[in-house]
C-alpha cells in the first residue's frame, strides 16, 4: 500500500538525515517509526507526506509513484506533533477546512463532521477556538480533523508527546480503536518504546538516519538485532555485559575478567569479544542453583519498587546488573539463572547479534 | 501621582499643537496675526485680547482655488489620498509576499537579499531626487498619480518586507503545513492560513506606510507642479500668496487633512498595540 524504497534525504547543509530508508506497509496495517530524537523517523513521514522533498529514492502510494508530487494531491492525514489547529478557526471550521474542496455538497460534508465527532466524543466543543482547548482536546480535534476526509494513509508525528501521562493512554486507546475500525493504513512515530508496543503490528526502529530494525513488537523486543536496540527497548533495557568467547571443544563459556560463565555450544569462534545480554524479566534468582546452569552471582545494592515488581541492582563480578523479582532484596548474595532460551549473544565490535 | 503628572504634561505638550491649530482655524486672519494673545472664543461683538470672535469662514472657505489656481483643496486631498492609499496597499501587499517567500523558501542569498532590501533606507531619500527626475522624464513619469505610488513602494517597501518577515517568522509553519495535506494548494494556504493570521502585522505595516507617504513633501514637491499636487505641496505653496498666507484656511486644512491618519490609527489600535508588544513574552 505504502512503499519507500532507498528514500533519504540530506538537508543543504550537509545533514544526512535519512540515509536509504526502504519499507513496506500493507493496507490497514500500523507501522510505527520509533527511535530517539534524530534518527530521521520525522524526516521520512514528512517526505511521505510530501512536507519535505527526497534527495534519492522514491515514494510509492498504492503503487503509483508520488515521489514529487505536492502534498495536497496524496490523499493523506497528518497529526502534528504540536496539534497545528487553524487558531483563527472555530473546531467546526477546523474539521470542515479538509473537506471543503474536495466536491462534496453540505449535506454530505455534514454527515462526514457527525460521523468523527461521534467517533471522538468531542461535540461539546464545536464552537470553541482551539487555544480555549487543553492540549488532550486539542488533539483530538487534530485527530478529527485528520479522519473527516477518510484519506488513504494516516501520518502521526509524535501526537501524544506533548500531552499529560493519564490522557495520553486514553487518547492512544481512542486512536487505536478508531484506527482499526476505519482499517486506515497508518505511519506512527514516536520515541516513547511503550508507546509503540502497545500500538503497533509492526515497529521499525531507527538510528541515524537507518533502519536498524523491522518487525512484531514481540520480534524486536525478545530478538533485538544489536546491542543499540537490546538497550534501548524495555525499561530498564536489557542487561549487557562484556567479555569474551571461550570454546573450549566440549563446553563453551562466557569470560569476564573475574568470572566464567557457562554457555550452550554455539558456533562462534574462540577468543571472540561478546557481549552478552538478557532481559531482566527473564533471569531468575534461584537458590540452590544446578552447577552446570549458566549463572552468575552477585550482591544486592538496592530494590527498586515499581508497584507490582522490584528491580534488583547487583554488583556482579561482571559488572552492574538488574533483575526483576516479585519480591524485595535487601541485601545479600544470590544466584542468578540465565536461561540459554532466553540469552543473546553480541559482537561487541559490530554490535550485530550472533545468537 | 507621579505618573499622572507624566503623562499629564506629555499629553499637554503633544496636543499643544493640535490646539494652536484649531484655534487659528476658527479665528478671522486679522485675529490669526495679531500679536495679542487671544485664545478664549466668545459670542461678544467687540471681543478684546484675550478673546476672540469664532468663525468658520476657515471651513467654508477651504475648498475655494487660491489666487488664480483652478482646483480647490479637495482635489489636492483627493490626491493625497489616492497616492497614499494605493501606494500603501501595493507595499503591504508586495511586502507580505516578500516577506513570505523569505520565511518558509530557502532563497539562494537570502541574507544578502534582505540585506540590499534594508540597504535601501541607508541614503538619505532627498539624495537621489536629482538622478530620479532625470529618469521620471526619460519615462513620463512626473505630474502622475503613479510616479509617486511606484515612488512610495519603493521607499516602504523595505520597511514592509522586514516589519512582515518578524511577523510570519513567528507564524508556525505547520499551519499550512497542515492546510496543504488537507489538500490546499500553497497559495490558497498562504491566502486562508497565513495572511489571517498576519493580519496584526499588516495593520501596522499600512500605518507606518500611510503615513510614510501621507506626510511626505520633497519629492512630491519635485515631481511634480501641476497634476498629482498633494496636499503637503499644495499647503507649501500658499505661502506665496498674493493676498498674504490665509492661516485659517491652511489650518482648517490641516485638521482634516490629518484627521483621516487619525481615524486609521485608531481603527487599527489594537492591532498596533499587539505589534509593538509582539514577541516581548514567550509563550
Amino acid at each position: 500500500m505504502l512503499e519507500l524504497v532507498d528514500l533519504s534525504k540530506t538537508f543543504p547543509d550537509g545533514t544526512q538525515a535519512v540515509r536509504g530508508v526502504s519499507l513496506g506497509a500493507d493496507p490497514g496495517e500500523l507501522l510505527v517509526l520509533l527511535g530517539p530524537s534524530g534518527c530521521g523517523k520525522t524526516t521520512t513521514l514528512r517526505m511521505i507526506a510530501g512536507l519535505e522533498s527526497p534527495t534519492a529514492g522514491c515514494v510509492r502510494l498504492d503503487g503509483q509513484e508520488v515521489t514529487h508530487s505536492p502534498a495536497s494531491e496524496r490523499d493523506i492525514g497528518f497529526v502534528f506533533q504540536f496539534y497545528a489547529l487553524y487558531p483563527h478557526m472555530t473546531v467546526l471550521a477546523n474539521l470542515e477546512f479538509p473537506l471543503q474542496n474536495v466536491g462534496l455538497d453540505a449535506e454530505n460534508r455534514q454527515a462526514a463532521i457527525n460521523d468523527v465527532v461521534t467517533r471522538l466524543g468531542i461535540a461539546h466543543l464545536l464552537d470553541s477556538f482551539p487555544s480555549q482547548l487543553s492540549g488532550g482536546d486539542q488533539q483530538r480535534i487534530a485527530l478529527g480533523r485528520a479522519m473527516v476526509r477518510t484519506p488513504r494513509l494516516y501520518l502521526m508525528d509524535e501526537p501524544l508527546g506533548t500531552i499529560d501521562t493519564g490522557l495520553r493512554s486514553d487518547l492512544r486507546e481512542t486512536f487505536r480503536t478508531q484506527q482499526l475500525d476505519l482499517e486506515v493504513t497508518t505511519v506512527y512515530v514516536t520515541h516513547d518504546q511503550e508507546e509503540a508496543m502497545q500500538l503497533a503490528d509492526r515497529i521499525i526502529i531507527m538510528r541515524d538516519g537507518v533502519i536498524v530494525q523491522e518487525g512484531s513488537p514481540h520480534e524486536v523486543y525478545d530478538e533485538p538485532a544489536d546491542l543499540y536496540v537490546a538497550d534501548f527497548l524495555g525499561s530498564p533495557g536489557m542487561n549487557l555485559v562484556q567479555g569474551r568467547w571461550e570454546d573450549q571443544g566440549e563446553r563453551a563459556f562466557f569470560a569476564t575478567k573475574e568470572s566464567r560463565i557457562s554457555m550452550p555450544q554455539i558456533e562462534i569462534e574462540n577468543d571472540r569479544d561478546i557481549t552478552l545480554g538478557v532481559r531482566p524479566e527473564h533471569v531468575s534468582v534461584e537458590t540452590p542453583l544446578e552447577e552446570s546452569a549458566a549463572h552468575l552471582t552477585g550482591r544486592v545494592k538496592r530494590s527498586e519498587y515499581r508497584g507490582d515488581h522490584y528491580i534488583l541492582h547487583l554488583d556482579t563480578p561482571a559488572g552492574p546488573f538488574l533483575v526483576r523479582s516479585d519480591r524485595a532484596h535487601t541485601s545479600g548474595q544470590m544466584n542468578v539463572r540465565l536461561p540459554d532460551e532466553r540469552l543473546c549473544l553480541f559482537d561487541t565490535k559490530t554490535g550485530r547479534r550472533l545468537a | 501621582m507621579v505618573k499622572r503628572f507624566f503623562l499629564g504634561s506629555y499629553f499637554f505638550i503633544a496636543a499643544l499643537p493640535l490646539v494652536w491649530l484649531l484655534l487659528t482655524s476658527v479665528k478671522t486672519r486679522t485675529d490669526v496675526i495679531d500679536p495679542s494673545f487671544r485664545v478664549l472664543p466668545t459670542q461678544t461683538v467687540e471681543a478684546s485680547p484675550p478673546s476672540f470672535n469664532p468663525t468658520t469662514a476657515g471651513y467654508r472657505d477651504l475648498n475655494e482655488p487660491i489666487s488664480g489656481s483652478v482646483h480647490g483643496f479637495l482635489h489636492f486631498l483627493w490626491n493625497s489620498i489616492v497616492i497614499g492609499l494605493l501606494s500603501t496597499i501595493a507595499s503591504v501587499a508586495l511586502g507580505t509576499s516578500c516577506a513570505y517567500g523569505f520565511s518558509r523558501f530557502d532563497i539562494p542569498g537570502a541574507r544578502d537579499w534582505l540585506f540590499f532590501t534594508l540597504s535601501t533606507r541607508f541614503l538619505p531619500p532627498l539624495a537621489v531626487v536629482v538622478p530620479l527626475l532625470v529618469m521620471y522624464r526619460t519615462f513620463d513619469l512626473p505630474n502622475t498619480h503613479i510616479g509617486l505610488i511606484l515612488l512610495y513602494t519603493g521607499f516602504n517597501l523595505s520597511l514592509a518586507v522586514w516589519l512582515m518577515k518578524g511577523f510570519i517568522d513567528e507564524i508556525p509553519k505547520a499551519y499550512e503545513e497542515a492546510a496543504l495535506v488537507d489538500g490546499y494548494s500553497r497559495w490558497q494556504a498562504f491566502t486562508r492560513i497565513i495572511l489571517p493570521q498576519a493580519r496584526t502585522g499588516m495593520a501596522v505595516t499600512a500605518v507606518f506606510c500611510l503615513i510614510s507617504a501621507w506626510n511626505e513633501f520633497g519629492f512630491a514637491m519635485t515631481l511634480n507642479n501641476a497634476r498629482a499636487i498633494t496636499v503637503p505641496v499644495y499647503f507649501a505653496g500658499l505661502q506665496g500668496d498674493i493676498q498674504g498666507i490665509p492661516w485659517p484656511r491652511i489650518t482648517a486644512g490641516v485638521l482634516v487633512f490629518v484627521a483621516p491618519i487619525v481615524v486609521f490609527t485608531v481603527l487599527v489600535r489594537n492591532h498596533i498595540l499587539r505589534g509593538v508588544t509582539f514577541g516581548t513574552v514567550k509563550q
